[in-house]
């Protein structure tokens, strides 16, 4: 495996959750924004969208969150949140939701690696034979904290399955 | 113009409402924020864009205000907000016992922040520019990249709130 400046803990496309049913949209917000703060991550929200439609409401919302590991290396989780076809069903809300996460590693984020093509190489020889070991390590650990978040969302959304 | 150090990804963050909402009071709501806040000095100073386009009976309006905030000689929280509204109609509402009129449309606001350094007076003394932002002015650069990020926040969260779309 060679690594280059992003490491995926997760596939590259993400891990994707879909649900059809009941959806506690405020309870979703309050515990993965207590998750990021409990594992120390600088928390994010790049776009909230909302539409307005017949059919229930449309809601975007895309989450990215970072923690610096040192100084050469960020952890990086992104989450997107599709939810279409909301609707108030008695005191609950109904929705599809499809969520989408994504953990990787960066780095050298701080680019000093990036500038000239021979520090390019350097780079590429501290990945793949001085720090292999650190990343993998730091893959595993950030793999983990994704599961751990993955299975949160599960958690809160059995509760109404 | 010296050094920024972002704290909104390039693009900004972005809430985006379809739907009905007043939009002149949205307008408002969002200018008096950012002057109880202390961004902006001169009234004239904060409006960098007003553009209104009208086709058929839908208005298009972008606009783009800058707020800045000076924190000492060498410290300046800059906030920026741009609207970017799409097809907006005047519809008239039933609100209770009162019709009001509103806007129905694509209403996107996007807020990006930044801390800049204004070290124009220090530029003839590279030197000692070097020496105080490594001694003194660093220790404070983390402070303020807090200080906007929870005010980037609260915008967010204040316009959410005004749109009545789901918050944290």
């Amino acid at each position: 495996m060679v690594f280059k400046s992003k490491v995926f803990a997760t596939p590259g496309n993400g891990l994707l959750i879909s649900v059809k049913g009941p959806i506690n949209i405020d309870s979703i917000y309050s515990n993965v924004q207590q998750w990021f703060g409990r594992y120390k991550y600088d928390f994010m929200e790049k776009e909230h969208t909302e539409k307005n439609k017949p059919q229930g409401n449309e809601l975007l919302i895309k989450w990215a969150a970072d923690r610096k590991i040192d100084d050469y290396m960020q952890y990086f989780i992104e989450i997107d949140f599709l939810i279409t076809e909301l609707r108030k069903v008695g005191s609950n809300y109904h929705a599809k939701t499809k969520i989408n996460l994504r953990g990787y590693i960066q780095l050298d984020y701080r680019e000093f690696f990036q500038k000239t093509p021979g520090k390019r190489f350097l780079f590429y020889l501290y990945n793949n034979v001085i720090i292999k070991r650190k990343i993998m390590k730091h893959k595993m650990r950030l793999y983990k904290e994704v599961m751990d978040l993955h299975d949160l969302f599960k958690a809160l959304l059995e509760h109404y399955r | 113009m010296g050094q920024i150090y972002p704290l909104t990804p390039s693009g900004g963050i972005k809430v985006r409402w379809v739907g009905t909402t007043d939009f002149t009071e949205l307008y408002r709501f969002i200018k008096n924020w950012l002057e109880d806040r202390g961004f902006v000095k001169e009234e004239r100073d904060l409006e960098r864009k007003y553009v209104e386009r009208r086709s058929g009976g839908a208005k298009l309006l972008e606009i783009a205000w800058h707020g800045e905030q000076k924190i000492s000689e060498y410290y300046k929280l800059n906030m920026d907000v741009t609207f970017l509204i799409i097809g907006v109609t005047e519809i008239e509402a039933q609100i209770g016992d009162v019709k009001r009129k509103l806007d129905k449309g694509d209403f996107e606001i996007r807020i990006s922040s930044n801390v800049e350094i204004t070290d124009d007076k220090w530029n003839q003394y590279s030197l000692l520019k070097k020496i105080y932002f490594r001694i003194v002015a660093r220790k404070r650069l983390p402070v303020y990249k807090r200080e906007i990020y929870i005010k980037t926040y609260e915008l967010q969260d204040a316009i959410k709130e005004f749109l009545a779309l789901r918050r944290a």
